[in-house]
């Protein structure tokens, strides 16, 4: 057996092989959808000295997954300007139009243009994306300082609580929350975000242990050094890595997550387009309208993949900056 | 590709069955029948549908009838292609008087366990179910006494109100079957044409002929295997996948079985109606000028296209044109499609317009939601901006919490067509959200309850249905073509297709050698 | 060994007690109430409606009704269902062996694919092999699920008759015909089991193949075939066994959408059912099992981690 020792940058992801697997769970992202068991692109064969945009270009497919979502979130918050046609404009003589010059990607249901309602859909879908990851942060973040730092059986009863969130799988949880609340925008974000938040509070609390039994706490601690200072200089630099790096992650998982409540009539509702909702009322009439499947269906997985490549990205090169 | 033949089934009347290639007539086809094939039969069994209490007093869901209906046969049967009510476990009725109703057993009935349907069982089954907590005291707690006579197997059934008139179609419906005493949600036992034979809760339902009833020697079918599904789509998929012999069509979803060389699709007319239900207590919906304005401005055909493309009737009152005793033909062009007009009946209104409104559809549901986002669109063009605001629970939400201003729903129609003005129009009808409707709409609807014909019930339905259009109290959109999609070895020589979520008349149906 | 197993049996206690304040927590929030569709849906009456809301406890106060709950959730009590009024437990029972079904089968389908792909893969990092297989992987984990499903329906099921399209065969029926039945739900569910397995097993085969363990065995002239099986598959399969019980919360989670797709009565279509009608006794029954059920399967889990590291125990 191995032994591989629990370092504070290693991969957030993958267990570390002193702690028990019921432990170990918990380091591991879980997620609605199942687990992104990152990929090393590069290993360390470059100088240590080397910067953070250095090593994060030099991971090509990760600066194309990058290039990609800026593009995706730059059209998603200009749509409006950048001479789309109405995403809600109706023309019901023309509906389930294969794409044509007019119409890039062809017409839905109710002969809406379907490029229109894509990009428009890139907002709300990716809005309740980056609002669920948010509200989870917004949460985890004080909670896994306060409980990594302040241990005992605070800690304890923080952690026996987001274990006990945590083994119910992510999916059943959204659904039984979105039922409850009712179908909407916020609440699947709210619901995504319930979920998601043990995830983040476990990754920071490790990190806060794991950098506080590190010997310069203890000696910023005897020359007097205040609790919020060593907070804010040490602790939130060594989170910050694997946070991000997981928020980029999670963002891709509620994308799916979002399309699979929509599928299950629990998620987003029309008349706002989501990838979702345009991928489940493509669903809804498959025969006459084929290709409309594969539009949204792309969207997703493409997008999803992105955030993917670029969590790699900067994994690989923020882990390689935060061991100097 | 599983290789099958083409036996084409031709039904009459209104019902059209789309033909690939020549077919034979089911009379020489017959003695090609299987006696021995049991039909598999694909319904939602999860969803609100269907409740899994297979108890007549007991059903809470539309859909339960579709087994409920085989298991305890009805007294009575409504004829899909005339409207009128027909006998079946009852051999005769009579309307003595306006409160007085006297319903006839065939002879010799007898129920699944053995036990005979008899003047006494009928009476135990309907005291059962007119008091609460059974689910049908709401239409039989009208019924004050029920008397067996001395031939055991006629009832007299007399009512605390003069409705005798709407008895025999009401007895085609949840209300005309009849239970054994031994019979319990989880184990039916009634006199119909299947006996009940076991269930997967949520999965499947088994039901096998029964050899005692009444007209065994014409049910053609061994039994029925109802399987679960989650959608129409879905279901129209496996029937075309060969998975399923039979399921219930809806609009768009029959699209695949359109072009099928193997399947074939059965049509009906019915007085289901895809409507705007208005809360008409809430400003601006109380103004019936803003209610005139909403109508007018409805493209209906729009919507009938995108939800049941070809296949519908477009509605301009509560009843479908081959419902003559309730449909009005002078009233068919009051409102016309007109956003000219509509705008008129606004300025008339007085109602300042930017207005805002919201509409509460049923969530999960693609065609509920097109339909919302058409209306959304009409409304825009006259000033009214609409707010869609989908619930999991519309009896909740809109009806008895009253949040919306209107929902787009779907009417399904019961057997007696006097209860949808009923429940649409008169005052504390669960179904009834504005509850402020015209005081004349009650007195009408007593002269329909109270005549002895169909015909005498004429005179009630024009008072009804002229306030109700003049009032503009809703915005009835159209009438969907009622569908049923199957393999074409499934033939049948009189297709009752009761639609939603009502099946076929399964003892009218065969299947023959073909089945693999 | 014993003392070790009890101890982990023993902290279940408190964690699945927090897991039933969240569960049955969560019908605080409700807005409305089933008493509305059980008093008859669209044929009820107002006083009907109220009755039945009284029938159903619903004006008892929240703490009094958790504790009877969670007393008779105990001992696996559920309770019965708003809907079929059958005992919950026993509803639960009849749907989970399908359930389980479809999962374990997603999961040997995981294993089945994802252990040669994570070898090819692993053992030559970066070689054109393992370029391929994380290309497909992370296309595999970025997919919905129930676009796949759709896409392999229409392929294999409507335009060409292979397999069926739905639907659920028992064994004990029929050995063959559930085998067919249950092809679709497997790789549809399995595909990220798969991709996942694969991905992990890579990382740590890459990290093992780098260790001076391997190279001094394969210095010393022991051959890569068996290198890579006897010391490097063994030292990799502490992670893939940690990723296994991981999978279960997830494939659990997934037999919700893959049930639905299928047509399938088992645990997940409950569970959604359950939440549509509104059936709180049902949602929070399942969903309590659900818990107990991962909870249970990540004990197997760490007991069989145990028992390969002997060091575990002691901590």
């Amino acid at each position: 057996m191995t032994d591989r020792h629990p370092d504070p940058n290693a991969d957030p992801f993958v267990t570390s092989g002193n702690a028990g697997p019921l432990d170990a769970t918990t380091e591991v992202e879980r997620s609605v959808e199942g687990a992104w068991v990152p990929v090393m692109h590069q290993s360390d064969d470059m100088p240590r000295h080397v910067g953070f945009w250095k090593r994060f270009r030099r991971n090509k497919v990760a600066v194309a997954a990058a290039i990609y979502l800026i593009l995706l979130i730059l059209a998603a918050i200009f749509a409006s300007h950048i001479g789309l046609q109405d995403p809600n404009a109706q023309n019901i003589s023309e509906i389930n139009r294969r794409p044509s010059a007019a119409h890039w990607l062809g017409q839905d249901d109710l002969g809406r243009d379907v490029f229109a309602r894509i990009i428009y859909g890139a907002r709300v879908s990716l809005q309740a994306a980056f609002t669920a990851v948010a509200m989870a942060l917004l949460v985890a973040v004080p909670i896994g300082l306060f409980s990594g730092f302040v241990g005992g059986w605070i800690d304890l009863v923080l952690m026996r609580i987001s274990d006990a969130v945590q083994v119910n799988p992510g999916l059943v949880l959204a659904l039984v929350i979105t039922g409850i609340l009712g179908p909407s925008t916020t609440n699947v974000a709210v619901a995504l975000a319930f979920v998601f938040t043990p995830g983040f509070v476990r990754l920071i609390r490790g990190q806060v242990l794991s950098v506080r039994e590190e010997t310069y706490i203890e000696a910023s601690r005897s020359i007097g050094a205040k609790r919020g200072y060593i907070i804010r200089k040490r602790v939130l630099h060594n989170v910050a890595s694997p946070l991000i790096v997981q928020a980029a992650v999670t963002a891709g998982f509620a994308l799916l997550a979002e399309a699979s409540l929509s599928f299950l009539g629990l998620g987003v509702q029309p008349p706002q387009a989501t990838w979702g909702t345009m991928l489940s009322r493509a669903f809804a009439q498959v025969f006459q309208a084929g290709w409309l499947l594969w539009i949204p269906g792309s969207a997703i997985a493409l997008t999803v993949l992105a955030f993917n490549l670029v969590g790699d990205g900067l994994r690989d090169a923020l882990g390689a900056e935060g061991r100097n | 590709m599983k290789r099958r033949f083409l036996v084409a089934a031709f039904g009459a009347a209104i019902v059209a069955v789309s033909v690939t290639g020549g077919g034979t007539a089911l009379a020489q086809s017959k003695g090609k029948i299987n006696p021995n094939a049991r039909l598999e039969f694909g319904m939602n069994m999860g969803g609100g549908g269907f409740s899994q209490r297979l108890q007549p007093d007991r059903m809470t869901a539309i859909c339960d009838s579709v087994v409920g209906s085989q298991v305890f046969g009805t007294l009575i049967r409504r004829d899909i292609k005339t409207n009128k009510p027909v006998p079946n476990l009852a051999e005769s009725w009579d309307i003595v008087d306006p409160s007085t109703f006297k319903i006839t057993l065939r002879k010799g009935l007898t129920f699944q366990d053995g036990t005979p349907l008899d003047a006494a069982a009928l009476k135990r089954d309907i005291d059962l179910k007119r008091v609460a907590p059974s689910t049908l005291a709401p239409t039989l707690g009208v019924i004050s006494e029920v008397v067996p006579e001395a031939d055991g197997r006629t009832v007299t059934i007399k009512l605390s109100q003069p409705v005798a008139g709407i008895m025999p179609l009401t007895f085609a419906g949840r209300e005309g079957m009849i239970a054994a005493a031994s019979s319990t949600d989880q184990k039916p036992v009634g006199a119909g044409p299947f006996k009940f034979d076991s269930q997967v809760v949520g999965q499947e339902i088994k039901v096998s002929k029964f050899p005692n009833y009444w007209d065994a020697k014409n049910v053609k079918l061994a039994g029925i295997d109802y399987k679960n599904l989650d959608t129409a789509q879905n279901g129209v998929l496996a029937v075309v996948a060969g998975d399923l012999d039979m399921v219930e069509g809806a609009g768009q979803a029959n699209a695949p079985a359109e072009n099928d060389p193997n399947t074939a699709i059965e049509r009906a007319t019915g007085a289901d109606y895809w409507k705007l239900n208005l809360n008409t207590s809430k400003p601006p919906l109380d103004n019936v000028e803003f209610r005139r304005a909403m109508n007018y401005a409805i493209d209906k055909k729009a919507i009938a296209e995108a939800l049941f493309p070809g296949n519908y009737e477009l509605a301009t009152q509560s009843y479908p044109k081959a419902f003559v005793d309730q449909h009005q033909k002078d009233l068919a062009g009051r409102y016309p499609y007109s956003v000219k007009k509509a705008k008129e009946a606004l300025a008339k209104s007085g109602v300042k317009t930017p207005v805002t409104l919201t509409v509460v559809p049923p969530a999960n549901n693609p065609n509920f939601s097109r339909f919302a986002e058409i209306v959304q669109a009409n409304l825009k063009e006259i000033g009214v901006d609409l707010t869609i605001a989908p619930s999991t629970n519309l009896l909740q939400t809109f009806f008895r919490d009253k949040q919306g201003d209107f929902v787009t729903t779907l009417w399904p129609a019961r057997p007696d067509p006097s209860v949808t003005i009923q429940r649409n129009f008169t005052p504390n009808q669960v179904t009834n959200a504005g509850n402020n409707y015209s005081p004349e709409i009650p007195t009408a609807l007593a002269e329909i309850q109270a005549a002895d014909t169909q015909a005498a019930a004429r005179a009630g339905y024009k008072k009804a249905i002229n306030i109700i259009v003049d009032q503009a109290y809703e915005v009835p959109i159209f009438f969907p073509v009622l569908s049923n999609v199957h393999q074409k070895y499934v033939v049948s020589d009189d297709w009752q297709v009761y639609g939603s979520c009502q099946g076929v008349d399964f003892s009218k149906v065969a299947i023959t050698t073909k089945k693999k | 060994m014993l003392t070790f197993i009890l101890r982990r049996v023993l902290a279940l206690i408190p964690l699945l007690f927090i897991v039933s304040v969240i569960v049955y927590g969560l019908i605080l929030i409700v807005p409305g109430d089933p008493a509305i569709t059980l008093a008859g849906g669209e044929e009820a009456t107002n006083e009907r409606i109220e009755e039945v809301q009284k029938e159903l406890g619903l004006d008892r106060p929240f703490l009094v009704r958790y504790g009877e709950w969670v007393g008779n959730a105990a001992q696996l009590d559920f309770g019965r269902s708003l809907y079929s009024d059958l005992p919950i437990t026993e509803e639960i029972a009849e749907r989970f062996p399908k359930t389980l079904q479809i999962a374990g089968g997603a999961l040997a389908f995981g294993l089945l694919v994802g252990i040669p792909l994570g070898i090819i893969s692993g053992i030559r990092p970066r070689s054109v092999s393992d370029r391929a297989v994380v290309f497909i992987t992370s296309a595999a984990i970025a997919i919905p699920t129930f676009w796949l499903a759709l896409i392999l329906i229409l392929q294999l099921a409507v335009y060409r008759n292979i397999l069926p399209s739905r639907g659920f065969v028992p064994f004990s029926e029929s050995p063959a015909q559930w085998f067919e039945h249950m092809i679709l739900p497997w790789i549809t569910l399995g595909t990220l089991t798969a991709a996942t397995i694969a991905r992990q097993l890579r990382g740590a085969l890459s990290d093992t193949m780098g260790s001076d363990h391997i190279r001094t065995s394969r210095s010393v002239g022991l051959p890569p075939v068996k290198v890579v099986g006897k010391h490097a598959l063994k030292n990799s399969s502490a992670p893939v066994l940690t990723v296994v019980g991981l999978q279960i919360a997830y494939l659990l989670g997934g037999t919700v959408v893959v049930e639905q797709i299928f047509g399938i009565a088992g645990l997940g279509s409950y569970v959604l059912t359950a939440i549509n009608r509104k059936d709180f006794p049902a949602m929070q029954g399942a969903v309590m099992f659900i818990a107990l059920i991962t909870v249970v399967v990540n004990l197997i889990v760490d007991i069989s981690y145990a028992l390969l590291n002997p060091k575990v125990r002691v901590e």
